[in-house]
């Protein structure tokens, strides 16, 4: 995402808050996956152990938030804001037929995991498509 | 937005978007009731087509909402707009992020994929009517 953004204040933000969150999942992702395989914890404890590595992705859905808010380029914020419009669109899309599949023909389960990167990699697709169109 | 001030391209545009909302939920409907009443060997590639049938509006929802943003002249409404559905895709990720993780950790039961657009569509129009009635 960052190569296709411009270089000012938003973007260094973004780059600021974005590479914390992203040192944090990892650190959170071991450290639950650790504790699952190692202790086996049940009730609360489990709960809170599944949910945080979650808090970091929570995160950066809000770090993008702040950069839209932020950006003062007005095409650079629409083109991502459009990019994103067609990774949700598309997103669901693709699991509402998947869900259909699911149910209709036994294809394998479509992981909730999924759809969070299955969002950004469209985002990732779409946003040189928009941006060629503006050329 | 649901008032007489609307402009004859939002009332056009609510239109279209009801109507290819309710499209959705008939199309699943009658997919889910005729996978009911039939075991799935016996669909083959009809199954698939049944499979694509409702997720052919919602696309069309999504083709909609961008050509209403392009088109739309009041640019107070099309921010409201924007942002309910930025904050309806927010929330349905951090959902998605967040049961995918409890189900991964703590074997809870499997939600159906379709139900995530549910969750997009309700949180989009809670966010507009919000935003809407926060700016009267």
């Amino acid at each position: 995402m960052i190569d296709c953004m411009p270089k000012n204040v938003a973007t260094r933000k973004y780059a600021r808050r974005f590479t914390p969150a992203m040192i944090l999942y990892v650190v959170f992702l071991w450290t639950a996956v650790w504790t699952f395989r190692h202790h086996h914890p049940t009730g609360i404890v489990a709960y809170v152990l599944a949910i945080l590595p979650a808090l970091p992705i929570l995160a950066t859905i809000v770090i993008v938030g702040l950069y839209l808010a932020e950006e003062q380029d007005e095409f650079q914020r629409n083109i991502l804001i459009q990019s994103m419009l067609w990774g949700i669109g598309l997103s669901m899309g693709i699991m509402t037929v998947w869900g259909f599949l699911e149910l209709l023909v036994g294809i394998p389960h479509f992981d909730a995991y999924l759809a969070y990167p299955l969002f950004w990699f469209i985002v990732g697709l779409t946003t040189p498509l928009l941006k060629r169109k503006y050329r | 937005m649901f008032n007489k001030n609307l402009s004859r391209f939002q009332r056009r545009s609510l239109q279209l978007f009801s109507s290819s909302i309710l499209l959705t939920a008939v199309l699943t409907f009658f997919t889910h009731d005729h996978f009911g009443h039939r075991h799935s060997s016996n669909l083959g590639p009809v199954a698939w087509l049944l499979a694509l049938l409702p997720a052919l509006p919602f696309l069309g929802t999504i083709i909609l909402c961008l050509r209403y943003l392009r088109s739309e002249k009041d640019e107070f409404i099309r921010a409201q707009v924007l942002l309910a559905l930025l904050q309806g895709s927010f929330l349905t990720l951090g959902f998605t992020v967040v049961y995918a993780f409890l189900q991964n950790s703590l074997q809870i039961p499997d939600a159906p994929a379709m139900i995530y657009v549910d969750i997009f569509l309700i949180a989009s129009m809670f966010a507009l009517r919000f935003h809407l009635r926060s700016n009267q």
